[in-house]
């Protein structure tokens, strides 16, 4: 669906991605980690069409995403982090009444499920609601388009907890089964057992492209009452240390994602050699 | 095959759309339009005997026909090329071809029609209602006196200009529009006096004694004849310069913007 080759992107002189490759699979929720600064939200911007590669190729569904085609947006749905793009003087169920005949797949019972769902009064007006009911609002309406990629900046972010675990059900339970979705965040504890595979981006190249069955196969993350010499990051914890090492024969281990992403950004080559 | 280039479905939908967002301003500017003609008998008939004159509602309704058509861009698409504010649009499935002629029907057209329709129709139906304190119509006088094929001209490329600065800049973009148009056109003042003088050094002025601002009445914009004077030529390619190469050429680079924009 998505073939990312030698992909290089610069601000100015300012390189933010350099020589990154990856391939993504449709029916997969991606969680692209990552430092702030890294490029996560540039990667994002260059599948969704809205700014272009200085070097190398990125193909979506067969195409350059930077033309922009109109099959092309009606097949994609991309939600940034910051919502001003939507801060109208009308309501969600206006916004999808005016923007939803140019996604035919539309579902709008879908949408005014999701809605109910996560509490949002449809007819109240964007620029009245708080932040993270927006957020809400077009979450519910981006998920009804029924796109085939979904891109998602930092959904998490301006949730409170609950609606933090609802988004998490909302989207394994309506996004649909052939859509990829690859959601940006560096809140990795919100999006627990939802993203499968994980990208981790650092220093302007990809660490990881993997499973969370090839990490848990690769890597075992265990909780210790003292820390193991061969730890490659290890975290105090109220039951002792929780700590990742290499899975030598240790068997399968459930994945702490921050744990995996502090392992990485210490041990960024051997992890690298691990997992790529 | 889906067509990426042009549907006049798409299109349809497009212009559906723009109504759908823009309905509330359409609404107020329309009630703010009307309403100018009653304030300004209301207050003629509190502050005289007479009626507002019809030259006066006349020249106003030049006045907002012009400003709009020019500034229409401003008013409808400021944060079209806006890193986040603008995503709504780009993002927006339908081609550059489409959100183009989109908005070109919108600043063009619909724009100034609705000025014709609410100010002028509210003039009117003033003036039917009451004759006596109201004489003539201000849209008729429009259309009679101020109509004219060298304003069109002038306006239509003053309003490619705003199109194309709109998209240009991202930040302060009206205060840098009127910048730069003041530049270009010292730039294109220099550049013509540059070659006045210059024609007027190799003796191509001498014998001449016509007009140096021709008007449509005068002569067609492609009306070369035999025999002309070079400098009438060169008042001639000017015109064909300014009337239709430039405003072309801001056409084809709002266009290319709006393609090749990043966000």
């Amino acid at each position: 669906m998505i073939t990312i080759n030698d992909l290089s992107f610069k601000y100015g002189k300012k390189e933010v991605l350099n020589d990154i490759s990856m391939k993504l699979e449709a029916g997969k929720i991606y969680g692209l980690l990552g430092e702030n600064g890294v490029g996560k939200t540039t990667l994002l911007k260059i599948i969704s069409g809205l700014q272009k590669p200085w070097k190398g190729s990125c193909s979506v569904f067969g195409e350059d995403p930077f033309k922009r085609t109109p099959s092309f947006l009606s097949r994609i749905f991309y939600l940034p982090e910051e919502l001003e793009f939507i801060q109208n003087d009308y309501s969600i169920r206006y916004f999808a009444k005016i923007n939803a005949p140019f996604y035919p797949k539309f579902d709008n019972e879908k949408f005014e499920t999701i809605l109910k769902e996560f509490e949002v009064e449809g007819d109240k007006k964007l620029n009245k609601l708080s932040y993270g009911q927006m957020k809400k609002a077009v979450l519910s309406f981006a998920i009804a388009t029924n796109a085939e990629l979904l891109l998602l900046d930092e959904p998490s972010n301006g949730l409170d907890i609950p609606s933090k675990t609802l988004f998490r059900r909302i989207i394994v339970q309506y996004v649909s089964d052939n859509t990829c979705t690859l959601i940006s965040t560096h809140q990795v504890r919100d999006l627990e057992n939802l993203i499968d595979p994980i990208i981790i981006l650092d220093n302007k190249a990809v660490l990881m492209n993997a499973s969370l069955e090839k990490i848990s196969e690769k890597l075992y993350f265990g909780l210790y009452s003292s820390v193991p010499a061969n730890a490659l990051f290890s975290e105090p914890t109220p039951g002792g240390y929780l700590c990742v090492m290499e899975n030598e024969d240790r068997g399968e281990s459930k994945v702490n994602i921050e744990a995996l992403f502090n392992a990485t950004m210490h041990h960024k080559s051997r992890i690298k050699e691990l997992l790529v | 095959m889906n067509n990426n280039i042009f549907q006049f479905n798409r299109l349809g939908k497009l212009f559906r759309r723009t109504f759908q967002q823009n309905s509330k301003t359409f609404l107020n500017n329309a009630l703010v339009l009307a309403g100018l003609p009653i304030l300004f008998l209301l207050i003629a008939r509190l502050t005289s005997n007479e009626g507002p004159e019809l030259l006066f509602r006349s020249n106003f309704l030049t006045f907002l026909v012009v400003t709009i058509f020019i500034f229409s861009p401003f008013f409808y698409y400021y944060f079209y090329n806006h890193s986040k504010k603008g995503l709504s649009e780009v993002m927006l499935p339908a081609s550059v071809l489409e959100k183009f002629v989109v908005m070109q029907i919108f600043c063009m057209i619909l724009a100034p029609l609705m000025v014709l329709v609410f100010y002028g129709g509210s003039d009117v139906i003033l003036s039917a209602l009451f004759p006596l304190y109201q004489g003539g119509y201000a849209i008729v006088h429009f259309f009679n006196n101020r109509l004219t094929t060298d304003g069109v001209l002038v306006v239509f490329l003053s309003m490619q200009a705003v199109f194309f600065a709109n998209l240009f800049f991202v930040r302060r973009k009206i205060l840098k529009s009127i910048a730069s148009f003041i530049v270009i056109n010292l730039l294109i003042a220099i550049v013509i006096l540059a070659v006045v003088k210059w024609m007027e050094s190799l003796g191509y002025l001498e014998g001449y004694n016509g007009n140096v601002n021709l008007s449509f009445s005068e002569r067609g914009l492609f009306d070369f004849y035999r025999g002309d004077h070079p400098f009438m030529i060169f008042v001639m390619i000017v015109r064909i310069l300014m009337d239709i190469i430039l405003p072309i050429l801001f056409m084809i680079g709002s266009y290319r913007l709006m393609k090749t924009n990043r966000y």
